[in-house]
């Protein structure tokens, strides 16, 4: 989609024009899904996420600010802090008071030879806290300071609890390849 | 931003080739709904809510009010109605015995006995008031006749055979039976002579 059309329709959308959304929507849902499938633990909450997510957006997208940054950043930040507010309701996010952390040894060809669906069925079963930690580092870029701020927790702790997803889904990996 | 190893950079890799389900529909028509619901919310302004929450504290307020008024109501009629019925009237203080108080020395006025009640003798001083120092409008008072009127007492023969003695309305301080009535008719010496002769 072109930069202009799609400055198009989030204008129509910031009138309430129904068919404008769903476009947006339609637009979007691919994008939006595969954020929201990283931090659910199945298509059904990834759906729950998605679905209030984009509530929130069309209700607040007159805040929306093009000098900002993009319409994809701004969408997956409202995604994200959704699927987050989901694990929390589930979870608890406790402080650890950890000074140095083990960094775990991975085998990236075993990775490379892993399904991708397989893949995030084991960073599904990481624990809560641990997966939300983990996909905000490894997969959305995320530094231990935003984390931590995000979850408000320490950055050791955040850092506790990427140490502990990486060795969880080697020792799983290497149990898949066993 | 983090700086990403190439392990991560593989497992975001990896996790992009993750299909995603076709729920685009069913996903839509739940955001469609709830669209739909501020349309609704937007009628429950912050003024209509006031509202409600005044008219629900009126409603406390009124229930409240109601039974501060049935129990003060209960309260009433329950201590208009303890006054005994039963009670023997010799407990009431005819007020032919206040005739006494008007005596230049103090008085000491024995009470009628209560069962389980002790009573403590009531002390009339001789600068009391009573309605009987009050003087009546059109009548001369003799100071000296006044001071000769003996006191009645309450072994009268009506009091001991138990009669019960006629309700006297002390604050009106009805006159005795046979003496005429204050108001309006003018009262000499002669009368006063003629109560005391009845008392006696």
């Amino acid at each position: 989609m072109q930069e202009q059309d799609l400055n198009k329709i989030i204008t129509d959308c910031r009138s309430g024009n129904r068919k404008a959304q769903e476009q947006l929507y339609r637009q979007l849902y691919g994008f939006a899904m595969a954020i929201a499938m990283r931090y659910a633990i199945d298509e059904h909450e990834a759906a729950d996420i998605l679905g209030h997510a984009f509530v929130k957006m069309f209700r607040s997208i007159n805040s929306y600010d093009p000098s900002k940054g993009n319409f994809h950043g701004w969408l997956k930040k409202i995604i994200i802090n959704e699927s987050l507010d989901q694990i929390k309701q589930r979870s608890r996010f406790s402080t650890l008071e950890i000074d140095t952390v083990e960094e775990p040894f991975v085998n990236n060809s075993i990775i490379e030879k892993t399904d991708a669906a397989a893949i995030l069925q084991l960073i599904r079963q990481l624990p809560p806290a641990t997966h939300a930690v983990f996909v905000l580092y490894v997969i959305d870029g995320y530094s231990h300071k935003e984390i931590a701020a995000q979850l408000n927790i320490s950055e050791g702790t955040s850092k506790w609890h990427l140490s502990e997803g990486r060795k969880i889904i080697q020792q799983k990996l290497m149990a898949i390849k066993i | 931003m983090n700086t990403s190893s190439p392990y991560d950079q593989l497992l975001a890799a990896k996790l992009d080739q993750v299909p995603v389900p076709d729920m685009a529909d069913s996903i839509w028509s739940a955001i469609d709904t709830q669209l739909d619901a501020p349309t609704d919310a937007s009628t429950d302004t912050p003024k209509n809510k006031t509202a409600r929450k005044i008219k629900g504290k009126g409603w406390y307020g009124f229930l409240g009010t109601i039974t501060v008024v049935t129990l003060l109501w209960w309260g009433y009629n329950h201590m208009n109605h303890t006054p005994p019925q039963n009670k023997p009237p010799q407990n009431i203080q005819p007020a032919t015995k206040d005739s006494s108080a008007a005596a230049d020395t103090s008085t000491v006025i024995n009470p009628v006995k209560k069962k389980n009640m002790p009573v403590k003798p009531v002390i009339i001083k001789k600068d009391s008031t009573s309605l009987h120092d009050i003087p009546i409008k059109g009548a001369v008072v003799d100071s000296v006749s006044k001071q000769t009127l003996p006191p009645v007492h309450i072994d009268s023969p009506l009091h001991i055979n138990n009669v019960p003695l006629p309700h006297v309305d002390s604050v009106r301080n009805n006159p005795p039976p046979g003496r005429k009535k204050g108001k309006g008719v003018k009262i000499n010496n002669d009368d006063y002579k003629i109560s005391a002769d009845k008392g006696g």
